[in-house]
């Protein structure tokens, strides 16, 4: 599998509108490729594609479940 | 250039008749842009029976049209040139994502939005582009009686066509579907509340505005128009149902009956209550068009209003329409 060409970013795509011919997941090398030229300016201009990884989510995001599986730990 | 790969897309201008690019829309239906032209050949005495010796081309313009399914993400941008140009959205009560189009023309200036328009199969690298287009007229319709979603078919003119390289072309609006069976529709005298009284038993629904737009070819040495002018307008609702005698009477006796007709087309939930839509309200005199069937069986009645001004509106209609965006 080659390298990931571009990261899709879910949290700033909230209306879930695609690019035409682009499918709304992390892209790669060989995605690109495969892409006509004007196909692939669009990936690339999508604010939602982005080159590096999105950060993950922090403690303060984590779901409730996680506060109700400490009480159950206790 | 094969048609599976067409895309229109459009861009509205700040300044009428300045191309914009790139386009901020990607249409999800079927469109064509057709150059047109008008030439001017001499008839001349040329002392042969040949009929032509010289030309020359007088204007230059584009011909366009649209249709598709219904869709309320879209419609804010259609509305700004068919409706009313420089609505601005609200938030409705308790929406995040939500927001509300409405768009009530007082009549009383020329607001209404062109766009740069492109389409064609974009896999060689150019496309076809015609800035200064408008919406002459649109159609908004829904049958229940046959197997068609809510649709929409529109129609104007542009700047002469021409070719340009592909620009971005950004993320593809897509809404929800729109169903007639999914839509309410309710009728009221106009001296009550619109949105009062639900019609149970409406087959078929049609709203249509024609814009009477003139292109003006003043001096341009690209020979296509440089002004538009309007003319006065209004919108029509026809809607055929169920036989009904109540709301037939309305439609006799020797004085207009002046009522309110809103159709809303609901889509799919947004957030919480809120579900995208596109609605619109026609005020004016209800009139009689004729006897239709309805599912073979059905005696049904066609009936129209065409709008009038509602003084306390300061237009004889309105639209509205409810989805995620927050701009065009």
């Amino acid at each position: 599998m080659t390298a990931i060409a571009l990261y899709y970013d879910e949290e700033k795509n909230p209306g879930g509108f695609a690019p035409v011919g682009v499918p709304l997941r992390d892209l790669t090398d060989d995605d690109l490729a495969e892409m006509p030229k004007h196909i692939k300016a669009s990936a690339e201009a999508a604010p939602f594609f982005r080159k590096t990884k999105p950060a993950a989510k922090t403690k303060a995001d984590a779901p409730a479940a996680d506060a109700t599986q400490k009480a159950e730990a206790k | 250039m094969e048609k599976a790969f067409e895309i229109a897309a459009g861009a509205i201008e700040s300044t009428r008749g300045t191309a914009v690019t790139p386009p901020t829309i990607v249409f999800p239906f079927n469109a064509t842009l057709t150059p047109m032209e008008e030439e001017y050949i001499p008839d001349e005495s040329r002392g042969t029976l040949h009929g032509e010796y010289r030309g020359a081309l007088t204007r230059r313009w584009t011909e366009w049209e649209g249709e598709g399914g219904a869709d309320a993400q879209v419609a804010p941008f259609l509305f700004a040139m068919w409706a009313k140009g420089g609505v601005t959205p609200t938030t409705p009560g308790g929406a995040t994502l939500s927001r509300l189009w409405e768009y009530v023309d007082l009549g009383t200036a020329d607001n209404l939005k062109t766009a740069t328009f492109y389409w064609k199969d974009p896999t060689d690298g150019d496309i076809f582009r015609a800035p200064f287009s408008y919406i002459e007229e649109l159609t908004l319709t829904s049958d229940s009686t046959s197997n068609s979603g809510v649709t929409w078919s529109a129609s104007g003119q542009g700047n002469a066509l021409s070719l340009v390289t592909v620009p971005v072309l950004p993320a593809q609006l897509i809404g929800s579907i729109l169903l007639p069976m999914k839509k309410t529709v309710y009728l009221d005298l106009q001296s009550g509340t619109i949105g009062t009284t639900q019609l149970a038993e409406v087959a078929k629904v049609e709203h249509a505005m024609t814009n009477n737009i003139s292109p003006k070819f003043f001096d341009n040495a690209n020979l296509t128009y440089t002004r538009i002018g309007r003319g006065k307008r209004v919108m029509k609702a026809t809607f055929t149902m169920e036989y009904d005698e109540t709301i037939y009477n309305y439609t006799q006796g020797t004085s207009p009956t002046l009522m309110g007709l809103r159709t809303r087309y609901t889509g799919d939930l947004i957030e919480g209550a809120l579900y995208e839509y596109i609605e619109a309200d026609v005020y004016g005199r209800i009139k009689f068009e004729g006897w239709e069937d309805i599912f073979d069986t059905n005696r049904g009645m066609k009936l129209s209003i065409t709008s009038r001004v509602k003084s306390s509106l300061g237009s004889g209609w309105r639209l509205a329409t409810q989805n995620t965006q927050t701009t065009i």
